[in-house]
């Protein structure tokens, strides 16, 4: 019955995770870009919803529709001013600029809101429900089934729209889209805008599962690459299995092993998958 | 170029001596300055000259603490010995992740994963292990006498003296690697590992190799930033912090030279201590804020690094020099 | 003259490779540029469609000065250009690769349409059209980047090294291809190497070296084997 529970909330985690993650998979396959500023886009975002609902009242369930445009807004920007000037130099620059974009987000979510511990309630909060006789936060459900229409939505785009069919173009091959009369930069500016505003989507529904602390962004940052390598970059699918792995062994680690060496299976994992798929590490070899 | 040379070498005496005229804060400054000076050299040793990168140097900088202050506490081995013993044992960590990195062709940018990957397990094993003191840490008691024997000093001039020390080992390193023969077969990976295996250079022993020397000497520099702490705990020092840091000054000094690391670090680091000290206590988290533009600012400005676009300058002055150099040692 | 450049002067970075090079395509001509290696005939289709900028002198399409437009804004113009080699998209299928050629064709009724007729006259690609494209043979991939630049209705069509590293037969396959659209008079600019492919096909051309045009073909079936040699070896 542990090991059943254990799964059932591996997989709630693991979705979520993978819709954190599409966006930085997006951003790395159209501009071949790490988005090491990813995780503290995504506290931002969160931070957002705890503003909207301290002063405005909208529950975090619907604050989204302002937050998510704002987060795609800033995403353009990011690529706009500070990728696209660099982008074509050694490639930890890029890397080196957004960690230090993610600094500049800390500090000002440290200055704006200090260090302490917040959460931020919604409508659902406190009450839990039950998925196949494992009890679950009420919350936490509701970000897995906006996950799983995220990513679905997400992979349809990717598949059968025209979108989608221009990002994979200009991920292929950039010179041969350019002469098919794509605009590399316009698509590259919009996937940006796209990645970062899916956090504006779900950092507002995270607000209620995860607490809020300013410097919380580099933890899921590192998290969201291990599961973008574990599942190697390229498709919603790919994504949603590694997801899945990533929170199935995380929980079950939290579950099995004694005091917190729990949290170190993720990364094992990583590990393992890094060695046994060399077809992953020469991709990303290949990058610009 | 002579001139050049002569003003290079005042500025460097200028820097170490004006810390000891500055008084104990900017000592203490400096002191940290030459420590990640000395790792960020060490770090451009695997990343720059053979492109074997790491986001994972908290690791190395971890064992280099952490073993040499176990040994003191427990056995009461000399912290000497106890940062040659760190040394190994991270130059061993090195080497043992360059086979794995090779030994499974995880190349370029996720062979970097793979260390922040090793480094990450490191943090949260220090962290929860309880014989190493788990997140509490390590109090050292202080090595008795004071002196240099015992690494342990009663002003921050000593400790100060120690870091140049270490600087100057992995100056000394980075620029006998450079010189020498290795240099070529570093860079011939580097640039094509094909193209290197072909010509009979082996990316096993460079990755080996480079991931050793780099592990080696950062985990000294663990060791001798735990005995001026006297207390060594898991985020400081396994945390990705420091490896944060160092890439940052050796890309913004100028990424593959002997000197941009050293340079980069002189710059920022002082001004990232600056900030704090000004803006720091009045509005907490305004100098990240501040020193992260900054940041930003110099990825945007000098996006081939400061030392890198002013030696490619003198480089093409002195004409082909390396190029027919390059022949005769491959 | 349906496109038109004047003294263009262009390069890579600050290396010059064209200069003051001119020339002229009527509508329903197929030009055929001709010189050694690195003559420039590359970079000079790459100026024509924009992917290098021109440092001077200027270009006319269809009487429009498209001087400053780049590679999008051209081929919305039609003026579309088959890259060398094999640069198809090769994780696309090779109805998505013909779909993504397509995509300046507004409404969703024309592109069907349009792809409807390029499968008439590109038959084997029917078959292969849910295969990846990186999976077909050289052949095939370099059918699938001319149908794909097919699929723009293009007013002009520039192809770059059409039977580079081609199987004989595949070069044959290709080359009845072109032959078939110079019969519906399209208008086609080729940069090619293989110097039979180039005499049959084309009805005029240039001859370049070093970056300049040094001389014009005003005939290709009156070239005689000399003055070829004498175009490719100087």
């Amino acid at each position: 019955m542990l090991l059943f529970a254990g799964i059932i909330q591996g997989v709630v985690l693991g979705v979520i995770l993978a819709l954190v993650t599409s966006g930085m998979v997006l951003v790395y396959r159209a501009t071949g870009v790490i988005n090491f500023a990813h995780g503290s886009l995504m506290a931002l975002a969160m931070y957002a919803a705890y503003d909207v609902r301290r002063y405005g009242g909208v529950d975090p369930l619907l604050s989204w529709v302002a937050v998510a445009p704002l987060m795609g807004f800033i995403g353009w920007g990011v690529f706009r001013w500070i990728v696209r000037p660099i982008r074509d130099r050694h490639h930890l620059l890029v890397v080196q600029a957004l960690l230090g974009l993610s600094f500049v987000i800390e500090a000002f979510l440290l200055m704006r809101y200090g260090a302490d511990l917040r959460s931020v309630g919604n409508v659902f909060s406190g009450r839990v429900i039950r998925l196949m006789g494992v009890g679950v936060e009420m919350t936490r459900a509701v970000a897995f089934v906006v996950s799983l229409a995220g990513l679905g939505g997400l992979g349809l785009a990717l598949k059968h729209s025209d979108w989608g069919r221009r990002l994979r173009a200009i991920a292929a091959d950039e010179m041969a889209a350019e002469l098919a009369g794509i605009s590399v930069t316009g698509v590259e500016g919009q996937v940006w805008c796209v990645g970062v505003g899916i956090l504006g989507l779900v950092g507002p529904l995270l607000a209620g599962v995860f607490k809020l602390t300013p410097d919380m962004g580099l933890r899921y940052t590192i998290l969201a690459l291990v599961v973008l390598i574990v599942g190697g970059g390229r498709t919603m699918a790919a994504t949603v299995a590694s997801g899945l792995l990533v929170g199935l062994s995380e929980t079950l680690g939290l579950l099995y092993l004694p005091g917190s060496y729990g949290g170190l299976t993720p990364y094992a994992l990583l590990a393992v998958v890094l060695m046994a798929r060399p077809a992953v590490a020469a991709r990303m070899v290949r990058q610009r | 170029m002579k001139k050049a040379e002569f003003w290079a070498a005042g500025l460097v005496v200028a820097a170490c001596l004006a810390p000891f005229a500055a008084g104990r804060y900017w000592l203490d400054v400096a002191f940290m300055a030459a420590v990640y000076a000395g790792v960020a050299s060490a770090w451009n040793v695997a990343a720059g000259f053979s492109g074997t990168f790491s986001f994972g140097h908290g690791l190395f900088f971890g064992i280099g603490a952490y073993t040499s202050a176990m040994l003191f506490s427990a056995l009461g081995i000399s912290p000497w010995i106890g940062l040659a013993a760190g040394a190994a044992l991270a130059g061993a960590a090195g080497a043992a992740i360059g086979w794995l990195g090779t030994r499974y062709r995880v190349g370029g940018l996720s062979f970097a994963v793979l260390t922040l990957a090793f480094a990450e397990v490191a943090l949260l094993f220090v962290s929860t292990f309880d014989p190493l003191g788990a997140s509490r840490g390590i109090s050292i008691a202080p090595p008795q006498p004071p002196g240099l024997l015992s690494m342990q000093f009663e002003s921050a001039a000593g400790f100060f003296l120690v870091a140049l020390g270490f600087l100057a080992l992995c100056q000394a390193v980075a620029w006998a690697i450079d010189a020498a023969p290795l240099g070529y077969r570093y860079r011939a990976v580097r640039e094509n590992e094909t193209a290197a295996q072909a010509m009979g250079v082996s990316p096993a022993l460079v990755r080996m190799s480079a991931m050793a020397a780099t592990g080696a000497l950062t985990a000294a520099g663990g060791s001798i930033y735990g005995f001026y702490l006297l207390f060594v705990e898991p985020r400081t020092f396994f945390g990705p912090d420091v490896t944060i840091k160092v890439i940052l000054f050796a890309l913004v000094g100028g990424i593959g030279t002997v000197w941009g690391p050293v340079v980069g670090t002189a710059l920022l680091y002082p001004a990232g201590e600056w900030l704090r000290a000004v803006f720091g206590g009045r509005v907490p988290g305004l100098d990240i804020l501040v020193y992260g533009s900054l940041v930003i600012g110099c990825c945007l400005a000098f996006p081939t690094g400061i030392v890198g676009g002013v030696g490619r300058r003198l480089a093409a002055r002195a004409g082909r020099g390396g190029g027919a150099g390059g022949r005769t040692a491959g | 003259m349906l496109l038109e450049a004047r003294a263009i002067d262009a390069g890579y970075g600050k290396v010059p490779v064209l200069h003051g090079v001119a020339l002229g395509v009527a509508a329903g001509e197929c030009v055929a540029i001709l010189g050694p290696n690195n003559a420039g005939k590359s970079t000079l289709l790459k100026v024509l469609s924009g992917l290098v900028g021109v440092w001077r002198g200027n270009l006319q399409f269809e009487g429009a000065d498209i001087t400053p437009d780049g590679p999008s804004e051209r081929v919305r113009r039609g003026l579309i250009q088959v890259p060398e080699g094999r640069h198809v998209f090769p994780d696309l299928t090779v109805a998505e690769n013909l779909i993504v050629g397509g995509l300046r064709l507004g409404s969703h009724r024309a592109r069907r349409a349009r792809l409807e007729r390029v499968y008439d006259s590109f038959k084997p690609l029917y078959e292969l059209r849910h295969r990846p494209a990186g999976m077909l043979s050289g052949g095939e991939q370099q059918l699938v980047a001319i149908a794909r630049g097919l699929m723009a209705e293009p007013r002009v069509l520039m192809l770059d090294e059409p039977s580079l590293g081609l199987s004989p037969v595949a070069v044959d396959l290709v080359f009845g291809t072109l032959l078939g659209l110079k019969q519906e008079s399209l208008t086609m600019i080729v940069v090619e190497q293989n110097v039979q492919f180039c005499f049959d096909l084309a009805s005029r051309g240039y001859v370049l070296r070093q970056g300049r045009v040094v001389s014009q073909v005003e005939a290709m079936e009156h070239l005689t084997a000399d003055a070829l040699r004498q175009a490719y070896l100087g």
